[in-house]
């Protein structure tokens, strides 16, 4: 089954995804680096999960310990894994080291595409490809030096990000240059708030159109 | 890596935060940052305490290490960690480094 996989295909990296986490085996991002250059496929998953959940997570669809994580996966004789996020100091230097990795690499960067998956609990609201590698553009430098920041402009490669405040209306976006690329946007808004803001709309309508002096009379 | 029986425990402020038990699924790199790195901790340097599913939180700059028979004592300037290393020896992990080491201005 493994073997018959293709990583470009987003059936193929959901079904890693969805492997338990025991499956798969974790390697540091120096492991990492080297399976990733050894490695038969390989991708980097950009995976915004809209629940977040501090409980262990059977799969690494399931994820849900911070706004972000950047999953590195290697498939040769087995299937290791690497990820990075924005919980804990040691999650956020591998975030960062591996971006580094990357930097340094433009072969690297060539040959791994990037999937960007926009999930809820384990279900996929909205995915994005890019053929080649782009990092997440959350707390770069972070445990790591602020010059990396610096680097990654210079080399212009693509990133993807989440905007907007928490509990609002979110979006996730893929910038490529001078492009950027809507992924998902949530919309919240059922009937209450919907008519609170019309009659809010219609009282800021009728003062413009009715100053409060004419109402007097 | 630990064998039955042997454990390293964390403690902040004498509350137990994590501990890795032969049932502990570690990657090999964090194997050797326990037994190799962490016994010869220095001041000047960062503790990693050890999370769930191999991930990790730096503790602020060491100031100071003491070495008793089977614990570390690391202090921060706030805050003391201790490791408990049970069934394990410290002192062969730690080869010849002083039992107190502080950081010097």
């Amino acid at each position: 089954m493994i073997k018959n996989l293709s990583l470009e295909k987003i059936e193929d990296v959901l079904y890693l995804l969805r492997r338990p986490r025991e499956e798969l085996k974790y390697l540091s991002p120096e492991e990492m680096v080297t399976a990733l250059r050894e490695a038969e496929q390989k991708i980097t998953v950009h995976h915004y999960p809209l629940r977040l959940s501090r409980s262990p997570s059977k799969n690494l669809l399931e994820l849900g310990e911070w706004s972000y994580h950047q999953i590195y996966l290697a498939m040769g004789k087995e299937i290791g894994y690497c990820l990075g996020h924005g919980r804990s100091s040691g999650a956020r230097e591998r975030h960062n080291q591996m971006i580094d990795a990357f930097l340094e690499d433009k072969v690297l960067q060539q040959s791994t595409p990037t999937a960007v998956l926009v999930t809820h609990k384990s279900l996929l609201l909205a995915y994005y490809f890019h053929q080649h590698y782009a990092y997440v553009a959350h707390d770069v430098g972070m445990n790591w030096g602020g010059e990396i920041a610096l680097r990654l402009k210079r080399s212009r490669l693509p990133c993807s990000e989440r905007r907007g405040p928490i509990f609002s209306d979110e979006e996730v976006w893929f910038k490529e240059g001078e492009t950027e690329k809507l992924v998902y946007r949530a919309v919240r808004e059922d009937i209450h708030q919907r008519r609170m803001e019309e009659r809010l709309r219609e009282m800021a309508e009728g003062n413009q159109e009715t100053p409060p002096e004419k109402i007097k009379n | 890596m630990l064998q039955p029986e042997q454990e390293i425990i964390y403690f902040r402020e004498e509350q137990e935060i994590s501990r890795i038990t032969s049932q502990s699924a570690i990657c090999s790199e964090l194997e050797n940052y326990l037994l190799n790195e962490q016994p010869r901790l220095k001041p000047g340097e960062k503790l990693r305490i050890p999370l769930p599913q191999n991930d990790f939180q730096y503790t602020n700059t060491i100031l100071r290490v003491e070495a008793e028979e089977s614990h570390l004592v690391c202090y921060t300037q706030n805050l003391t960690y201790t490791i408990r290393y049970v069934n394990l020896d410290l002192k062969k992990l730690r080869g010849h480094l002083p039992e107190l080491m502080v950081l010097k201005e």
